[in-house]
């Protein structure tokens, strides 16, 4: 039996996987990476990215369907439910070396799930954290960096709902970020704890300031703090520029992006510009400040680069766009000035108006 | 950070890495060399969306303060500049950002079409057909500029003119009509895909037709599932499509097709089983079964499917 892939284990798949990656884009030869496998033997089965999804749905829903049966025969589903799960996901990564397949990662979580809905609902914000144990204890077990930024994106919520103000909640959320930030200018050894690191830089910014709003709102008042919130934010997003800029992690860049981001919407409470006209020019000015850095970094082949890599995000773009596309179309007749007048929509492939 | 550097030098010691090639690597590793590629794409493909949201938002709220033809045609206009500025690019180095300066021009060419269409009645009851406009000019720029982004529009704004028109008709106002449209909208764009293969040299939108074709044809069998009398069949139609994506899947190494081939064929066996079994026990029981059933299915196709590829 064991626990999961060691220290050298762990590596040896990130080598796989980045051999794969350099290939793709045209940095290492098909036989480089051949023999970069070769060397690198790693007996763990794992999924691709879709594929996990898709064990993990599909696993999500046996469970799910276990869960009900269990209710169906008046058996205590929580505990049988979260007991079989339990041992088979631990029996998959101890005898079948499972690791990132998606399907002990919905074991786990959905046995835990199983544990707290069948105990009785108390409607207190203390029940937040039942779930932030819930993905502690699963991200903790099977190393998934997704679970453990769950749950602490779950603990600035609690933090919001609990205070109901503003400030705890986004300092709570900056903070993590800041620590988190910080651990990844450091060297780890498993990939695994600079994937959480990174997951945490990248999502705390985001829980903290949605947590904050949540909380101004649910408390029905906004005490005009809009100025600080954009001073600290942007602060926060310089902050995390710079060193992003001085030890370069991608993470670190979206970090900072989404704190400059936060701080950016903010300000829309101060200048009582139109939405679309707000939209026209955020959008000229992310395309312009794309356009500048591509020009600036065409020619270098140091430092930071812009040097074509496969484009992996493609397929999201694609998928984003034409589901904004779908979104848009319209849904009515056209209005016809002589039958009816106003009401309707039209547009199409990204476009589209209401009438 | 996360360094792969003492096994690349390791690597290179034994003789499997060239030294220029570990070089290059472990300048990677040590970040001397870091591409903002993404970062920058990303940034652009938002800035387009918003631009195209607010422009959407314009022709909707503010006719009277600027007037039809002139929002008409500054709209225009800026959708021209957009495909000129493509077009000048065309021929030079592609620069990481043109293909998003192209996909605002067609983004801004349809929230234009759509106004005109609205404002003018230039289609008259007929007014869906600008969908059909817009399948056809995107398609057109898809080919002209070789764009995969263009496509994806022109097979969306096809389907959406599909869908429109079973509203206007009122004619088909069901599930088997809806079910019909998207059998019809998957079989034209796999003919389109047939003719496109035939006459184009270049492959690189077979994914996009063979996507957008398999999850439509998918989609539709499952809607077919809505109507009671048809049921039994829709799902054996599923079921029939289900292999057949897995085949195409397997014999052209597209794994996506192997897992729509499970998921979907999954879906329509519990979907079967449950029309004929009512007791919520037996179908609990069976869902839990047929979901353990599915993923050793898939695991061991995969493993397989792993093999063959390498």
């Amino acid at each position: 039996m064991s626990a999961g892939p060691s220290v050298n284990e762990e590596r040896g798949w990130a080598l796989r996987g980045r051999a794969a990656e350099w290939a793709g884009d045209g940095i290492l030869t098909a036989e480089g990476r051949r023999r970069i496998e070769a060397a690198v033997p790693f007996d763990w089965r794992v999924s691709g990215l879709m594929l996990r999804l898709v064990f993990f749905a599909l696993t999500s829903v046996g469970i799910i369907a276990f869960y009900g049966l269990m209710k169906l025969m008046m058996l205590p589903a929580g505990i049988v439910t979260a007991v079989a799960a339990i041992a088979c996901a631990e029996m998959l990564i101890g005898r079948r070396r499972f690791y990132r397949t998606g399907i002990e990662s919905a074991l786990w979580i959905g046995a835990l799930f199983a544990i707290i809905f069948s105990l009785p609902s108390s409607g207190k914000p203390e029940a937040i954290l039942v779930f932030v144990a819930a993905f502690a204890i699963a991200g903790f077990r099977l190393r998934i960096a997704v679970f453990g930024a769950i749950a602490a994106c779950l603990l600035v919520i609690y933090v919001a709902v609990k205070t109901e103000v503003f400030w705890p909640a986004a300092a709570a959320g900056l903070a993590l970020t800041l620590l988190a930030s910080l651990a990844l200018t450091r060297t780890w050894r498993r990939p695994s704890t600079d994937e959480l690191f990174a997951f945490l830089a990248v999502m705390m910014p985001l829980a903290g300031y949605v947590g904050g709003k949540l909380a101004d709102r649910s408390a029905s008042h906004s005490d005009g703090h809009e100025a600080g919130i954009i001073l600290v934010f942007l602060l926060a997003g310089a902050v995390l520029l710079e060193m992003a800029l001085r030890g370069p992690h991608h993470a670190l860049f979206i970090a900072s992006a989404l704190c400059l981001a936060a701080a950016r919407f903010e300000s829309r409470e101060l200048v009582s510009f139109r939405l679309e006209n707000e939209l026209i020019v955020d959008g000229l000015a992310l395309m312009a400040l794309a356009f500048v850095l591509s020009r600036f970094l065409r020619h270098r082949t140091t430092g930071l680069v812009a040097t074509s890599t496969a484009d992996r995000l493609e397929l999201v773009r694609l998928v984003t766009t034409v589901a904004l596309a779908q979104a848009q179309q319209p849904s009515a007749p056209a209005p016809d000035s002589q039958v009816e007048s106003g009401g309707g929509r039209f547009g199409g492939a990204g476009a589209t108006g209401d009438y | 950070v996360f360094s792969l550097e003492p096994e690349l030098r390791s690597l290179a010691a034994g003789g499997l890495l060239g030294e220029e090639e570990a070089a290059r690597l472990v300048a990677l590793e040590r970040r001397e060399v870091f591409s903002l590629f993404a970062e920058i794409r990303t940034l652009a493909w938002l800035g387009v969306m918003l631009i195209a949201g607010g422009v959407g938002i314009i022709v909707s709220k503010h006719l009277d303060d600027i007037g039809p033809i002139t929002l008409a045609a500054i709209i225009g206009f800026a959708s021209a500049g957009c495909y000129v500025f493509a077009f000048w690019h065309r021929k030079r180095a592609l620069s990481i950002i043109d293909d998003f300066v192209l996909l605002l021009g067609a983004l801004l060419l349809s929230a234009d079409v759509g106004y005109i269409e609205h404002q003018f009645h230039l289609l008259g009851s007929g007014w869906p057909r600008h969908l059909l406009l817009l399948a056809v000019l995107h398609a057109a720029g898809a080919y002209f500029f070789d764009s995969r982004a263009l496509l994806s529009l022109s097979i969306s704004s096809l389907a959406a003119w599909l869908g429109i028109e079973r509203r206007v008709g009122d004619v088909f106002d069901s599930s088997l009509d809806t079910a019909l449209r998207g059998f019809l909208c998957a079989a034209t764009i796999v003919v389109w895909r047939i003719v496109d293969h035939r006459l184009r040299r270049s492959r690189s939108f077979a994914g996009i037709f063979d996507h957008f074709a398999a999850n439509l044809a998918f989609w539709s069998a499952l809607t077919l599932t809505a109507e009671d009398h048809l049921r039994t069949a829709a799902c054996l139609l599923a079921l029939v499509l289900a292999f057949a994506a897995g085949i195409y899947g397997w014999k052209r190494r597209a794994e996506a097709f192997v897992i729509y081939g499970w998921g979907y064929g999954t879906i329509a066996v519990d979907i079967l089983f449950a029309q004929f079994v009512r007791d919520e026990v037996l179908i609990s029981l069976f869902l839990v079964a047929s979901t353990i059933a599915s993923i050793v299915g898939l695991i061991a196709v995969h493993a397989r499917y792993t093999r063959g590829v390498r």
